[in-house]
């Protein structure tokens, strides 16, 4: 107890000193806070708009089909599929696809049709609340679609608009339809937004003279279960199909995600590295202005464990008091972050490896957002300490009274 | 003298002022890095887009940008091209016509992206496709696209190629709306593939020469949807933008920097330079508390030899003087230090780089479809490089204020009585 009093007496001997390295200490650690937590809330979105908007946890397609996705490649009995899924507590949508053309009054463009499930296509992706103009489809209305947004630009299309459709039906013969442009999306993906028309799969069925099958079924797992796990489950239920994991379906995606976090200890070693400077001459100053004064702490028979004791004393206040401080400032903007976020709206549209990034990039705060950055100014803050404190710890006392 | 006693007050705390020296130099010269490898970075991204289309600086139809139909061109594009060439920054101008189409084989049909460039203007350095096209003779590229007869034909994105289940020599139809809106198709025959690694060249893109292309459409002869003009230096893009607009004039034409054409790939560069200046700008407060710190508890230590000088004759000015030149000489020898550390590893980077492709599993990352790179060069500004030392010296400068004058303000007659 008596150590700690004598060094939280040291440490306030040389106020300014003590409050600016405090000071620095806070900030980077605040900094640190932040940046971990903005990057632990652009990880959680990524993920989200990837599982929760395009590609769901997992896709099943028939065999054979991403390789040479053809019309006539199908799930051929894909409702046995869905039962088995529901029964077991994922949630999944059947989705027909195909590609063509779509042309608007002054051009036209090579569009991917998609063809929804509505019932359950909306407890598996959250796209029909993404749109920037217009409505949802509707099973009321056969010949509404839905568009990507450059697609929209590129036909010049804006909700109400005609659009012919043009393709290949399944029998061969020339798929034609007129539809009316019921929504645009936002920012989903490179793909969609290029050329995504998504119609009910009644609507795509007609088109495409295509009564059963599915081309491809996207599930979302149960919030409790693991990703191998649930890849697991799919795989036994779907015998002679082809599951995949969204992290299968984009490999270099997922790989520089899981790398993300990589880069933040680049991050915290920069900013503490200019720390661990910073806190190795404020201690190396402390021991030698007082280095007459440790001499008669050992010449009155203080040991070198105590010298050091104390030394790490002072530097534990130290630390506490700046994560203390550090912690409070990142605080409330962390909490500004996380509820209100940063508003790229300059970015509208940006999109990374074909993922749009969301308008708003919000924090994403849970223990390890504060632990991670605390954790890592600790060790240096440790390392930084070592020189002066076994320096003090090892004076001899003779020499150290003699110092002027 | 100032100078000379600084200097010496520096060196009495050795220990202390190396450790103070090599915050500055660190500082610095990590502030260099960043910013280098980000110079080059961003530099090479801009390139990449406007070789993947569209150039630094485009010039098109007014309207073409809202909404990009191919009855919006330019039918005096081959005499804007001439013109922009006498521009002494623009290096290279292209026509070209780009849209979406519709491709058809026997057995499929898909979407595309294409361009259509002329053979005889344009090679990788405009158009980085180019690097990507593998013909079946392994001829120039650029000639592969005729046949011996001179016919045109038409590269494909290998991936697109192998959904539409088509291989060199074989023919594919694609379907577009004209210039008067009218829908046209032709076939043509594939003579060459797209290997790039990017899927959104590999599965979505079209290479055809221009000519034969504008026949269809109903194009004169020297009509286009767009003139890419490739500058020397990229960071000049808005200024000759704005100069051609000028020049050309008239409601006819604009002239667009490639941030225009890409918002996006803007507003992430302008993220991503805004986040590494905010670190540099934490990294150098960081610094600036350190030499405050130390600055002060050396002007603390020799308030007595302060009051002496006084005593003797010194002006207030002149200690506060010695102090600033103190923080002025820490300031110079860590930016000398900076520069020593800074030129291996900025060698390196410049000269070899850093392979990252292995944070990317080995594939491509692209921003709004632009690839990323996989291995990291530095390539300093000149002007980043003197920004960043004068706010390095400055920064060591403000940290000397306080402590400054303080020393200044020292009562001879009280100090010196201090032990």
């Amino acid at each position: 107890m008596e150590i700690w009093r004598t060094a939280w007496r040291n440490l306030w001997r040389n106020r300014r000193r003590t409050l600016v390295t405090l000071a620095a200490m806070a900030l980077a650690l605040c900094v640190m806070i932040l940046y971990s937590g903005l990057l632990g809330g652009y990880l959680r979105d990524m993920e989200r708009n990837i599982t929760a908007l395009e590609v769901g946890d997992l896709q099943v397609h028939a065999a054979g089909y991403l390789d040479d996705p053809s019309l006539h490649t199908r799930i051929a009995q894909p409702e046995a599929l869905l039962a088995r899924l529901r029964a077991g507590g994922y949630r999944a949508t059947p989705r027909l696809l195909a590609w063509g053309m779509a042309a608007a009054q002054e051009s036209s463009a090579g569009v991917s049709f998609r063809g929804v499930e509505l019932a359950s296509d909306s407890g598996v992706s959250s796209i029909h609340r993404r749109l920037q103009q217009g409505r949802w489809l509707d099973s009321a209305d056969p010949q509404g679609i839905v568009i990507g947004r450059q697609l929209a630009r590129i036909l010049a299309v804006s909700p109400g608009a005609e659009i012919v459709a043009l393709s290949q039906g399944a029998d061969g013969a020339l798929a034609a339809g007129l539809f009316r442009v019921r929504g645009v999306l936002q920012s989903i993906g490179d793909a969609t937004d290029r050329a995504g028309v998504f119609m009910t799969a009644a609507a795509f069925r007609e088109l495409f003279v295509l009564p059963g099958g599915a081309h491809q079924i996207v599930v979302r797992r149960p919030g409790t279960l693991a990703l191998p796990a649930a890849a697991q489950a799919v795989r036994a239920a779907a015998a002679g199909l082809d599951v995949q994991t969204w992290r299968e379906r984009m490999p270099t995606l997922a790989s520089l995600l899981d790398s993300a976090r990589g880069g933040m200890l680049v991050m915290f070693f920069i900013v503490y590295a200019a720390v661990a400077i910073l806190v190795l001459n404020a201690m190396l100053m402390a021991v030698f202005e007082r280095i007459r004064e440790l001499g008669v702490l050992k010449a009155l028979g203080v040991g070198p464990g105590g010298v050091l004791a104390l030394m790490l004393a002072e530097a534990s206040l130290l630390s506490l008091l700046a994560i203390a401080a550090g912690a409070a400032l990142a605080a409330p903007f962390l909490h500004y972050l996380q509820v209100v976020g940063l508003n790229l709206a300059s970015l509208a549209g940006v999109s990374f490896m074909g993922v749009a990034m969301n308008p708003v990039w919000r924090a994403h705060v849970n223990a390890a957002v504060f632990a991670e950055p605390i954790l890592a100014l600790l060790l240096i803050v440790a390392a930084a300490v070592c020189y002066p404190s076994l320096r003090a710890a090892f004076l001899d006392p003779v020499q150290a009274m003699r110092h002027s | 003298m100032l100078l000379s006693m600084a200097w010496r007050n520096l060196w009495r705390r050795r220990r202390r002022t190396l450790i103070t020296l090599s915050s500055i130099a660190f500082g610095t010269m990590l502030s260099w890095l960043f910013t280098g490898v980000g110079d080059a970075n961003w530099r090479a991204m801009i390139d990449l887009a406007a070789r993947l289309g569209g150039g630094h600086v485009a010039l098109q139809h007014p309207a073409y940008l809202d909404s990009p139909a191919l009855s919006r061109s330019l039918p005096s594009a081959e005499s804007l091209r001439a013109r922009a060439l006498n521009d002494p920054e623009v290096l290279r101008a292209a026509p070209r016509i780009s849209g979406q189409m519709m491709l058809a084989s026997a057995a499929r049909n898909y979407g595309a992206v294409f361009i259509a460039f002329d053979p005889a203007l344009e090679d990788a350095t405009t158009l980085s496709l180019l690097d990507a096209m593998h013909a079946e003779t392994g001829a120039d590229p650029r000639a592969a696209l005729f046949d011996a007869r001179g016919r045109g034909g038409i590269a494909l994105g290998a991936r697109l190629a192998e959904r539409l289940n088509v291989g060199i020599g074989d023919k594919v139809v694609w379907t577009l709306t004209d210039k008067q809106g009218e829908i046209v198709q032709e076939a043509l025959r594939v003579r060459a593939l797209l290997r790039s690694g990017s899927p959104g060249v590999d599965g979505a893109m079209a290479l055809l020469p221009i000519a034969p292309l504008r026949e269809s459409l109903g194009y004169a002869p020297g009509e286009a949807v767009q003139v890419a003009l490739f500058l020397r230096d990229q960071r000049a893009a808005q200024r000759v933008a704005d100069r051609l607009q000028v020049q050309l004039g008239g409601s006819a034409v604009s002239a667009l920097p490639w941030h225009d054409l890409q918002p996006e790939l803007a507003g992430y560069i302008a993220m991503e330079v805004a986040s590494s200046d905010f670190l540099e700008a934490v990294v150098m407060l960081l610094v600036a508390a350190g030499i405050f710190n130390t600055l002060f508890v050396s002007v603390m230590e020799r308030r007595r030899e302060f009051g002496v000088l006084r005593a003797i004759g010194f002006a207030p000015a002149q200690l506060t003087g010695l102090v600033m030149v103190e923080s002025a000489c820490l300031g110079l020898t860590g930016v000398a230090a900076a520069a020593l550390l800074f030129l291996a590893p900025y060698y390196y980077l410049r000269e070899v780089g850093l392979d990252i492709s292995g944070l990317m599993g080995g594939g491509a990352a692209e921003v709004a479809g632009v690839a990323l790179p996989s291995v990291l060069h530095a390539d300093l500004y000149a002007g980043s490089a003197v920004l960043i030392t004068a706010l390095a010296l400055l920064a060591t400068l403000l940290a000397g204020l306080y402590p400054a004058w303080r020393a200044g303000r020292v009562d001879p007659a009280e100090t010196i009585r201090l032990v």
